[in-house]
């Protein structure tokens, strides 16, 4: 009866290991979650116009690889934004404000780019932090409605989108330093303004794309080694514990929101001070009272990256790559509409079928760890009877 | 061959990875009231649920008057006479007591209330049974007893003769314990059946006939009452003797430790003020315990001594020092720890490891931290240590989440941290809430072991018994006041019961003296 005990429970030992790995759960459920996207994508390009589907669905898988300059490019914005939304996320604060951040960061990268004469070497790094500022900013005002009058941050955050998006075409606008009204868009950055290539030809890939992987595995590590993550994940988990606990939460609320707002701020820098690929110009921005796709596109990032910094470098470089096959894939015939839609239905489709996933594999996990403790009495009564 | 009105045979209840009733047979006569005993989580809720009709159970089956029944819902459970009188009343809050009796058995004619004939049968019955209510009184207006009246009326209105009463008198003053018992004989009497849950030793030998008993979801035996002692019935709820009394050595009582002052606290539910004016100190080396029915301001105390919640007036002073406006990081270091009253709420990060959880009060000081950083490995040693000296098991030792652990362990657990960080004030609310024999055991040990240590415990209780074997002291509140305090030695359990229910106080309103 002895060893039969210790063998039953040594095959369930086995299932038990895989199953406990939290990081091998996450990861297959974050590749079924794809895998279901994808094939619900091709569905529709197969809806869309039958004869290309395979051929065009190819270009979209594989596409990315041929710009690989521009898949890392497209990433960092999202990138920016995913840890911005994921960051507060873990402290179960939704910062649907991501947009405005953006933006905010944006307009304050611009306007030191254009209005501050710095030397050479040290502009576009003013810039950054100008960006950077501009979204802490953006996050440290519904931070402080949450914490003090306990204002939902994703009613603040939102109104916060439109004041900063209207706020910022405004300024634009109105500078005419800034703004070529005839082109109705910015002018071109001084070239002292924009970031230091990464050379690979006819891509806009830059400095900034080291910045955001490092500035995620920095958010990795404030996560899980430091106090303050310590104390913004248990926020996350229980507030009501956190706050038996004695911890600050009002700070605690206010600093995330401000790190997050500084990610995103960041994001919209990196876009906006991206050198171009044609000499003598640059990036630039068209005021048309429209809210910044990136901001939203990183609920998506942060969601399919499990609000995990390191799940959420992979998910941005993933989301991007479909992105930018997606548009190549229009050379069989598809249009961008068609394209964006498929994109949109992998993204979004990966995304909750990702959270679907890591509910079920939760609830497998808990099975197996509870089917092994009832197992051994039962093998034990029926040696009884 | 007896007469049997219900027999469960062989029952058996399997959940994912648990047998909640393995092979249990409980046969009920008519006209006796049959006790079922046994711990948290013996399966005396299953066992019930499977009988109500909740549950269906995977072997055994169900006979009624030696007629194989099947009951799929509590709605065939109510036409084979089955009624329930569920731990947690299901009633409707906003409507009268007239409305939640009738409750899915309306009265109608096309679809309009007939309530008059309702109101009829109603008090009729109240009236044969001496169970006063008030047919258009509120269920929230009404006191937890007179809600029992009106679970046990809806049952009767329903004509039922089998009767469950799923552990009635948790939320009971000692008063109405004896009520209630007498309505249960009054039942019985008249050939009525009762299956009376709970794990009250006490309850059972003043009422029962028989008693059923279980144990970790096994069938352990069948006793009749006038046969057994409450030894032996402890002894097979729990599988081996257990220390009712907790030994105290008598103790020199230290200076004052907590001393409040004239607390006010207004409730965050209602309008009107949970706590109203109280003052109290505690001593070094003594155990006070509030005691009172649930709901009557003790939660909210607490919260204002912890400084969970902010106090409207009054003031608070630990060790001499005044802690009214201090912040709970503050308090917590001058000297208060606390076990909260809801340990999956408060106590614990149910998603946290063991260790991250044993650290909860300290990972900021700089034994567990360098520049913001954590350190690991003694946050890891720290956590061994505390899981060796107060024996918290778990599957995997500090990296087991702890909403993998028993309460029990969940327990043990935020006791070692609340005990091993320095103190002079332990609060402790309802510290033994849904656990084992053995944990409560334990755990009162504890508490005594701080006390003989010279520090002060204020304990908030609901369990009588509790109080009545741990306290040195016993503040009495009811309504938000202190109405009475009392000598553990001195009082009794009726003594206190007058207090808890408003019938009695020694301690007059200060406002009434003033005006």
């Amino acid at each position: 009866m002895q060893d039969k005990t210790v063998s039953s429970s040594k095959a369930f030992d086995n299932l038990k290991k895989v199953g406990k790995s939290k990081g091998f759960s996450a990861f297959t459920a974050a590749l079924l979650a794809i895998l279901l996207g994808l094939i619900f994508g091709y569905l529709i390009m197969r809806i869309a116009s039958p004869a290309n589907s395979f051929l065009g669905f190819q270009m979209l898988l594989i596409g990315g690889f041929k710009r690989i300059g521009d898949v890392f490019y497209f990433a960092t914005p999202i990138l920016m934004t995913g840890l911005a939304v994921g960051f507060a996320f873990k402290m179960g604060l939704f910062n649907i404000g991501a947009s405005g951040q953006y933006t905010m960061g944006m307009f304050f990268a611009l306007y030191v780019g254009f209005m501050w004469k710095l030397p050479d070497s040290i502009h576009w790094i003013v810039c950054i932090l100008a960006g950077m500022v501009g979204g802490m900013l953006w996050g440290l005002i519904p931070g402080i409605f949450k914490a003090f009058l306990n204002v939902n941050e994703v009613i603040t955050s939102i109104m916060f989108n439109y004041i900063g998006m209207y706020l910022v075409d405004m300024l634009i606008q109105g500078n005419a330093a800034m703004y070529i009204s005839s082109k109705t868009r910015t002018a071109y950055l001084p070239a002292s303004a924009q970031l230091p290539t990464l050379g690979i030809p006819h891509s806009s890939v830059n400095i900034s794309i080291i910045l955001a992987i490092t500035l995620a595995l920095i958010l990795f590590i404030v996560l899980n080694k430091t106090t303050f993550g310590y104390e913004l994940k248990a926020t996350g988990f229980n507030k009501f514990a956190s706050a038996y606990a004695g911890m600050n939460d009002k700070r605690n609320i206010i600093l995330t929101l401000v790190i997050a707002g500084a990610m995103a701020g960041l994001g919209g820098a990196f876009a906006i001070l991206a050198p171009s690929t044609i000499a003598g110009s640059s990036m630039t921005y068209e005021p048309v009272s429209v809210i910044a796709a990136n901001g939203f596109n990183g609920i998506a990032v942060a969601l399919l990256g499990n609000s995990n910094p390191i799940g959420i470098i992979f998910s941005a470089v993933f989301i991007s790559h479909i992105q930018r096959g997606g548009t190549l894939a229009s050379l069989y015939g598809y249009k961008p509409e068609i394209i964006d839609v498929v994109i949109a239905v992998i993204i979004y489709f990966s995304a909750f079928a990702m959270l679907m996933n890591s509910t079920v594999a939760n609830l497998i996990k808990k099975r197996y760890s509870k089917k092994q403790s009832a197992k051994l009495p039962s093998a034990d009564s029926k040696e009884g009877a | 061959m007896e007469n049997y009105i219900i027999e469960m045979l062989n029952i058996t209840k399997e959940f994912p990875g648990i047998i909640a009733n393995d092979n249990i047979t409980l046969r009920l006569k008519k006209g006796e009231i049959h006790a079922l005993l046994g711990e948290n989580g013996a399966g005396k809720s299953t066992l019930m649920s499977v009988l109500f009709g909740l549950y269906q159970p995977e072997k055994g089956e169900i006979k009624k008057n030696g007629k194989v029944v099947k009951i799929n819902n509590p709605n065939d459970a109510n036409d084979l006479g089955i009624g329930m009188v569920h731990q947690h009343f299901k009633l409707i809050d906003i409507f009268t007591v007239l409305e939640n009796i009738i409750l899915g058995v309306e009265p109608n004619k096309l679809g309009f209330l007939q309530k008059k004939q309702a109101r009829e049968k109603v008090l009729k019955l109240s009236k044969q049974y001496g169970l006063e209510v008030n047919p258009d009184a509120l269920i929230e207006k009404i006191s937890v007893g007179m809600q029992q009246r009106v679970e046990i009326l809806k049952m009767l209105y329903r004509d039922n003769d089998i009767l469950i009463f799923d552990e009635p008198t948790a939320v009971l003053t000692p008063q109405e314990i004896d009520e209630l018992m007498e309505i249960m004989r009054e039942f019985a009497r008249e050939g009525k059946s009762i299956l009376f849950i709970t794990h009250k030793l006490n309850e059972i030998m003043a009422v029962a006939d028989r008693c059923t008993v279980l144990r970790k979801g096994k069938y352990i035996g069948n006793v009749a009452i006038k046969d057994t002692t409450k030894e032996e019935l402890s002894r097979m709820m729990v599988g081996r003797d257990v220390n009712f009394k907790v030994h105290k050595k008598t103790k020199e009582l230290g200076d004052v430790v907590l001393s409040a002052h004239n607390i006010t606290v207004s409730s965050k539910i209602h309008k009107n003020n949970a706590v109203k004016n109280v003052s109290f100190n505690v001593r070094a080396g003594e155990i006070v315990c509030l005691a009172g029915i649930d709901g009557n301001g003790q939660t909210e105390l607490v919260s204002a001594l912890t400084g969970l919640e902010k106090i409207s007036s009054g003031s608070i002073t630990l060790g001499g020092k005044n802690i009214t406006k201090a912040n709970i990081r503050t308090r917590s270091m001058s000297g208060i720890s606390h076990i909260p009253e809801d340990r999956h709420k408060y106590g614990l990060v149910l998603d946290y490891s063991l260790e991250k959880n044993l650290v909860l009060q300290r990972y900021w000081q700089p034994e567990f931290q360098t520049f913001g950083f954590i350190k690991t490995k003694a946050v890891r040693s720290y956590a061994d240590r505390l899981i060796k000296q107060y024996d918290v098991r778990s599957g995997q030792g500090p990296i087991t989440p702890v909403r993998s652990m028993s309460g029990g362990n969940q327990q043990k657990a935020i006791l070692a941290r609340e005990i091993d960080k320095e103190h002079e004030l332990i609060i402790a609310v309802q510290p033994t809430r849904g656990l084992d024999v053995g944990a409560i055991e334990y755990i009162h040990k504890q508490l005594v072991a701080r006390r003989d240590a010279g520090k002060a415990v204020l304990l908030v209780s609901l369990e009588l018994e509790e109080v009545m074997n741990l306290s040195d002291r016993i503040l009495v509140m009811y309504e938000g006041e202190i109405v009475g305090e009392l000598d553990a030695k001195a009082t009794t359990v009726q003594e206190l019961g007058l207090y808890m229910s408003g019938a009695k106080r020694s301690i007059t309103k200060e406002n009434e003296n003033a005006g």
